[in-house]
Parts: structure tokens; sequence; C-alpha cells
């Protein structure tokens, strides 16, 4: 009797460790899962936050292209001279030179005040809302865009008007 | 009676395990939806907001007319409300309000069919010694904010009156 009772205890008292055993096994698996789903949640808003400042710096740097001695308003930073930008495209025009700042495409068009959606030339000019200085090829990929003021002379005063610069090359990327 | 144990135990800790499961996915959908529902600052809406008010007006205050620029018109209109614009006789509030609110229309084309569904705008007045918010003096809202949104303020000192006006900007996903 006393063997057969220890006998008996021995059997309980294994069963009672793989209980145990199998609750720790599947306790792990469980939270290993909940980890996975974690982390990979994690990962990707990471991702998220990666191209966001991509996007920020391209914009930087498009707005910093605006701001080059050829282009830049004096009075303002920010602000584009628009007197400058339609000669520069005309000297660029004129010279073929096709590797300026390493841009494949670079323009500005005017939001507001809502103008005519015409490439600026010469003979309607201030009378347009898009100034195309460089495009070197049809294919010029994403452009990186940020707001920028537009500013030019009329008669005796200044206007600035709203608008954005565009610009796509390799010193974007 | 140790088979019943058995399958009482077992019980038991699928019961535990379901109740945990809930717990860290009602967690988790918080969690989330308090990610997506906010947003750092953007650099596209500041460098809008800062464009916009450097946009010259179609508000003179004096017959040399000399324009003056977005900031220069919000700032006349806390001042004085009443004062008329030359040569169009509007008020200079009622100008403000119908050239920033269609600034916005054209630069960010909020609405139903567009990638952005809404937009809020909101431009307070603080004081020298007010750190908090300030008065709100405006507001402008088209469509439906919830979710994702990119958001920024811009902050225009008052010389005169050494107060400030700021101004936040929020685009709607």
């Amino acid at each position: 009797m006393p063997i057969m009772e220890g006998a008996h205890g021995m059997k309980l008292g294994q069963i009672k460790i793989q209980e145990m055993a199998f609750i720790l096994v599947a306790l792990f698996i469980f939270f290993a899962l909940v980890s996975i789903i974690y982390l990979s949640i994690a990962g990707s808003r990471l991702t998220d936050s990666v191209e966001n400042l991509r996007e920020e710096e391209a914009q930087a740097i498009a707005r910093k292209i605006a701001s080059v001695p050829e282009l830049s308003w004096s009075e303002c930073n920010g602000c584009v001279d628009l007197d400058k930008a339609m000669a520069l495209k005309q000297q660029i025009r004129n010279t073929s030179e096709s590797n300026l700042w390493e841009l494949d495409y670079l323009a500005f068009e005017q939001i507001y005040p809502i103008l005519p959606e015409e490439e600026c030339i010469q003979s309607i000019y201030p009378e347009c809302n898009k100034i195309t200085l460089i495009k070197n090829k049809e294919d010029y990929g994403v452009t990186s865009t940020a707001f920028v003021s537009l500013c030019h002379w009329k008669s005796t005063h200044v206007k600035c008007s709203l608008g954005r610069v565009y610009a796509a090359g390799r010193s974007l990327k | 009676m140790i088979e019943k144990k058995g399958q009482e135990e077992a019980v038991g800790f699928v019961a535990i395990v379901i109740i945990v499961s809930i717990v860290l996915l009602f967690i988790l959908g918080i969690v989330l939806r308090q990610e997506s529902s906010s947003s750092t600052g953007s650099l596209d809406v500041r460098q809008f907001l800062e464009s916009t008010y450097k946009t010259t007006s179609e508000c003179s205050l004096d017959q040399s007319f000399s324009y003056l620029d977005m900031d220069g018109l919000l700032i006349e209109c806390g001042r004085n409300s009443g004062q008329e614009c030359l040569p169009s006789g509007e008020k200079v509030c009622d100008l403000f309000n119908k050239t920033f609110s269609t600034m916005i229309e054209s630069a960010w084309n909020a609405g139903e069919d567009s990638s952005l569904k809404g937009y809020i705008a909101e431009i307070y007045y603080q004081t020298g010694s007010n750190s908090s918010s300030g008065n709100l003096i405006a507001r402008f809202e088209k469509g439906k904010c919830g979710g994702g949104y990119a958001a920024d303020e811009f902050i225009i000192r008052d010389s005169s009156s050494r107060g400030s006006i700021k101004t936040v900007l929020k685009i709607c996903s």
C-alpha cells in the first residue's frame, strides 16, 4: 500500500511538472509572438519617420536652391527674384548650360495671385505663372518642391507672390 | 479527480491567455490610434505660412499705393478693423480673410475628392507676457479633420503693441 501510494504520488508529481513545463513553453511562445508583432509595427513607424525626414531634407534643399545669389531677392530670406530668374533663363538658353547646380529640372510656379497658366517668355512676362529654368531631360524623375515668395518690381513698387519651386536632380537624392 | 483537476487547470490557463490577449490588443489599438493622429511640425506648412505672409496684398492705406504685405495687413486688421483699403474700399479684415482663405485653397486644394481632406487655420493674438496660446481672433476651416495631419505655426511680431500673432495651420489627410 505505501509503495502504491508512493508510486501514485511520484506520478502525480511528474504530471504536475509536465503541466508546468507546457505552461512555461506556451507562455514563452505567446510573449514571443507579441514581441514580434510589436517590433514589426515599430519598425514600420521608423520607416515612415525616415521617409518624412528624407522628404523634409529634399524640401530644404529645394528652398536653398531658390536662395542662391543668382536667384535670390536680397531683401528677404526664401524670396526669389523673378526678374533675375527670367534673365538667367535667357542666359541658360543662349549658352546651353546644361549642368547648372547638377539639376535636371528647375522651375518656379506662381500660386497666388492666380495668373494665366503659361510658360513665361519675355513678351508676356510677368503675366504668366511658370518659369522653367532647367529641363535637361523629359524624364527627370520625382521633383522636390517647397513654397517660396516670388518677387519682382512693378513700376516703383515691389510685388511678392506665393509660389513654389520645383527641383529634380542628383544633388537632391 | 486528478483528470478533472488537470482539465480545470487547462481551461483556466486558456482563459488567462485569452484575457491577456484581449487586453494587449486593446492597448495596441489605443497606441496605434494615437500615433496616426499626431504629427510633428511640418516644414511644408511652415514655409507656406512664411511665404504667405510675405505676399503683397491688394491693400494700400495711403494714396502712394505702397501695398501692405499680408503680415502688415493682419496687424492693421488687429489695430483698426474699420480701416478701409485703397483702391478697393474694402475693410482691412475682410480683405485679409478673403485673401488668406483663397491662398490656402489655391496652395493645398483640400476637399472630398482630394488626398487632403480639409484644413483648419487659427490665428491667435498673444500679448508680450502671455505665454499661453493667446486669444483666438480668426478661424478658417474646410472639410473634415480626423486622423493624420501636417501642422505647424508661424509667429508675427507686432513691434508697436509688443504682442505677437500666431498662426496655426493644420492640413488634414
